[in-house]
């Protein structure tokens, strides 16, 4: 799996080593509606983050890895772009997207003193992890605004 | 029957669980998470078994294998905020007889613990794909 | 608060009290909510139907995502529709291999298998199943409407949807021998001059009370009028709401009403008064 941009050109999609960037050097259409969460994900998450999402969505179907992963939820994605429009990164820091076996999404990234601080988006909610006070806690899909506040 | 505290334990940590960056702190979280063991395979043989059973290209690749002590992650495990008594019970399967299970339910912050614990091997340059 | 041309912030406060104790305060409600991009004037009636009537295809879609395998979701639905529809149709991108069909995010929504019958054809994919008239038979969104809540009933039994992901309404509408530009209220321009080409494709997202339309309008297409082949204008209007917008088993019906509505409202919202009164408009 690329980290990076996927590039629709290659339909046989050999990519090379999964970790290392690729060339940008094709375009993309994306699903119609969807421009600005895509310029929005870019944005925070660089090319890396954004591909990485791009290929949970569309690549990771029931019963992927070791037979029992699940498929990203939608609500979950949905979650995290709301997310994604409220929060402000430190500088110069691109946060890691993975995708767990039940398909929620985590997004991971450290604080300005170093500290992870790290989410699950789920269908139901967003748990949060902050290292630097071992705050774990959950929110409803309803209460994202919340989040970052919490974060702080 | 738990395995002894001095047997080495390997995990294979594919793409969607490691950006080039950092680790997915879910590599270890829940129950029966599955790893494998040194002393029935070798490390050097791990590859080729992960990647012909763990791994589905193009979109998860296997990138890493996580080496760890189990007397190690044990430690890890009581001196956790919320102590946990880690084990190993061996489950041997068809495609992997080294196969065994953690039975335990890992919280993400112990698994985060344990990941952090673990000796990170790298895809040999021959295995990856040109 | 990061600014978005996108985003806009709906502020909902609820009741407030300042003597009641801090804990039994509601809490003040921030949904984030994607602005309204609608620059369609809704005409105050809509008619019932046209003459002729311009439908292609009209389709009533979910998008889902599902636990089971593709190779176990027909086996689930099958007995519960076989009653109704007796016939079915393998489509070709089933016979890909399932390795390919994974590769292209394209084809992941798009169906495998069609069971039909002289009304409707149900299709199905591996994320995806929705209701589709027969082309160039369209029976009236009550038939349609009614039809759809059956088949929800019988996708409820087979239980193999785990969470919708989109619920959308497709009318497909063809027009032989127009240029439908010339009777729209759409306005282009190139170089200063009205745009009027022969050739012309216009694609574009709106967005209204949290559903998001794809408007795709062609004035160069072939299509079929009576049973013979002839040029004409496309109008193809694809509207729908995501994940957290719809329950499938508990509001489904109702939201694909309210989106059968807009995709009403957008169609008749752009036709000019004059090239309306020539489809005969009957309102009641």
């Amino acid at each position: 799996m690329t980290t990076t941009f996927p590039c629709p050109v290659d339909k046989t999609f050999q990519f090379t080593t999964p970790i290392q960037s690729a060339p940008v050097g094709c375009y993309q259409v994306p699903v119609p509606g969807e421009i600005d969460r895509d310029g929005l994900a870019i944005t925070k998450l660089g090319a890396r983050g954004w591909g990485r999402l791009h290929h949970f969505r569309n690549y990771y179907n029931a019963g992927w890895g070791e037979g029992q992963g699940k498929p990203v939820s939608p609500k979950a994605v949905e979650a995290f772009y709301q997310f994604l429009a409220l929060i402000e990164f430190p500088a110069n820091i691109k946060p890691s997207i993975f995708l767990t076996d039940q398909g929620s999404l985590e997004l991971c990234w450290e604080n300005e003193s170093g500290n992870d601080i790290q989410l699950e988006f789920s269908s139901t909610g967003i748990e949060y992890y902050i290292e630097s006070n071992e705050q774990e806690g959950t929110l409803g899909l309803l209460e994202i605004a919340e989040l970052p506040n919490r974060l702080r | 029957m738990a395995l002894d505290a001095t047997e080495e334990i390997v995990r294979a940590i594919c793409s969607d669980k490691f950006d080039g960056e950092r680790y997915s702190p879910s590599l270890f979280k829940g129950e029966n998470t599955s790893v494998s063991r040194l002393s029935v395979i070798p490390l050097e043989e791990h590859w080729d078994l992960f990647q012909k059973n763990v791994q589905v290209p193009p979109e998860r690749i296997l990138v890493q294998i996580g080496q760890i002590h189990i007397g190690a992650m044990q430690r890890v495990g009581e001196e956790h905020l919320t102590k946990l008594q880690l084990t190993v019970e061996p489950d041997p399967l068809d495609w992997n007889p080294g196969h065994a299970v953690m039975p335990q339910n890992i919280s993400k912050g112990l698994s985060k613990k344990i990941t952090k614990k673990m000796e990170k091997h790298s895809i040999p340059t021959h295995l990856q794909k040109a | 608060m990061p600014e978005s041309s996108e985003q806009s912030i709906l502020l909902e406060i609820r009741s407030f009290s300042p003597v009641v104790p801090k804990s039994k305060k509601r809490k003040r409600r921030i949904q984030i909510i994607p602005k309204d991009i609608y620059p369609i004037t809704i005409p105050e009636k809509l008619p019932i139907k046209i003459t002729p009537c311009p439908i292609v295809e009209a389709i009533l879609e979910i998008r889902f995502v599902s636990n089971e395998s593709w190779t176990n979701i027909p086996g689930l639905l099958y007995p519960h529709i076989r009653e109704k529809y007796t016939r079915d149709r393998k489509l070709p991108l089933a016979d890909w291999p399932e390795e390919m069909r994974r590769q292209d995010p394209d084809i992941v929504h798009m169906p495998l298998l069609q069971y039909f019958n002289d009304q409707y054809i149900i299709q199905i994919g591996p994320r995806v199943i929705g209701l589709m008239t027969i082309p160039n038979t369209y029976p009236g969104w009550a038939k349609i409407e009614a039809e759809m809540t059956w088949l929800i009933a019988q996708i409820q039994k087979a239980n193999f949807i785990t969470e919708g992901e989109r619920l959308a309404v497709r009318y497909i509408d063809f027009f032989p021998k127009l240029d439908i530009f010339e009777n729209i209220s759409l306005d282009m321009q190139m170089s200063g001059k009205a745009l009027t080409l022969p050739e012309l494709n216009v694609a574009t997202v709106l967005r209204k009370d949290k559903m998001t339309a794809r408007l795709a309008i062609s004035n160069s297409v072939i299509g079929i009028a009576g049973k013979e082949p002839t040029t004409g204008s496309l109008f193809d209007l694809d509207v729908w709401l995501g994940p957290q917008d719809f329950d499938l088993f508990q509001n489904g019906m109702e939201k694909f009403g309210a989106i059968h509505t807009l995709v009403k409202q957008t169609f008749f919202g752009l036709l000019k008064p004059d090239f309306l009164a020539t489809l005969k408009p009957s309102y009641t």
